[in-house]
């Protein structure tokens, strides 16, 4: 890109200002100089990377793997903590059950079958002329 | 119209320009998997109008060789997203910009107190050239940094009003308007310069 001094015969322009302006603003003309700095340029450059997108993925995989590893682990402890949760929940409930003031007779407690009527026999051999 | 260069060689400009186009592009190319001689013949390439472009924003030679080494860093750490059809140098440009405001607003000195009375007299010993020199850029000191790029890129550089807004990222009129601001306030302070450069 090369820019021409014509800027000068433009409007408002001072040739003085600009005159002046340039020779403050001259960059170093030695090659020396130039050398050095790309010298300088090069050697920042030494300890960065080229961001290709191998090497993203390659900086992010270290970072995904931990991630991965703490959804894992938090995953596990959500599931043992439900686990244990439900468990109390059901023992309480069990508990509440037993600790109520809910009257039960002493019969049915103690009963190890299904307790049934008197006539219950008859119902069954004569379901229909009962 | 005497004063066209001939076909022949208007064809061989042409032909050198595409050429150099096609080495640089070559250059890139090669950078963004990674070689570094590719990118140092970028950087030799880019670094005196890299260094014009930095210059022009800051107010010392150390501050826009900082800003060039930190504008070449940044582009090196970007190249993956630069697009090979774009103008390579003006993107780079661009962040050079950037990286110059960064430092001048981080830089941000403002001497305007001693200016008006340093600047009423006349210099009549053309010997005095670091006078002159420390006038100028004590008036320099005194435009915003904006205001200070875009009188050196557009009178020193030469660049168009709508690179420069371009490169500051700023519209094309504002790069106008501060070009007008920044010569009338330049005229203002250093308003015997005429008579006496």
């Amino acid at each position: 890109m090369k820019h021409g001094f014509k800027s000068d015969r433009s409007a408002g322009a001072d040739p003085a200002l600009s005159a002046l302006l340039r020779g403050a603003y001259a960059p170093p003309a030695e090659d020396a100089y130039w050398e050095r700095l790309e010298q300088r340029v090069l050697a920042r450059l030494s300890d960065t990377p080229v961001t290709a997108w191998w090497n993203v993925l390659s900086e992010w995989r270290l970072i995904g793997a931990a991630a991965a590893l703490l959804a894992v682990v938090l995953t596990g402890a959500t599931i043992v903590r439900e686990l244990s949760s439900a468990q109390t929940s059901s023992e309480m409930a069990a508990g509440a059950v037993i600790e109520s003031g809910f009257s039960v007779d002493e019969a049915t407690l103690t009963a190890r079958g299904r307790r049934l009527p008197p006539d219950a026999p008859e119902r069954y051999l004569e379901p229909f002329g009962y | 119209m005497t004063d066209r260069p001939p076909l022949a060689l208007v064809g061989t400009e042409s032909e050198a320009r595409t050429a150099d186009l096609a080495a640089e592009r070559a250059l890139v190319l090669a950078a963004q998997t990674g070689d570094r001689s590719a990118f140092a013949g970028l950087v030799q390439r880019h670094q005196r109008r890299a260094y014009t472009v930095a210059r022009a924003i800051v107010l010392s030679h150390e501050d826009a060789e900082d800003a060039v080494q930190e504008g070449f860093l940044h582009a090196y750490r970007a190249l993956e997203r630069f697009r090979p059809e774009q103008a390579f140098g003006a993107w780079l440009h661009r962040i050079v910009a950037n990286a110059a405001l960064d430092i001048a607003r981080r830089r941000k000195v403002r001497e305007t107190d001693e200016l008006p009375e340093t600047l009423a007299s006349p210099h009549r010993d053309p010997a005095e050239a670091k006078e002159l020199r420390e006038r100028l850029d004590a008036a320099l000191a005194t435009l915003g940094e904006r205001q200070r790029a875009v009188i050196v890129l557009h009178d020193v550089e030469g660049y168009k009003h709508a690179e420069i807004g371009d490169l500051l990222g700023i519209p094309e009129g504002t790069a106008r308007s501060d070009l007008h601001h920044a010569r009338t306030h330049m005229r203002r302070l250093l308003g015997n310069l005429r008579s006496t450069s």
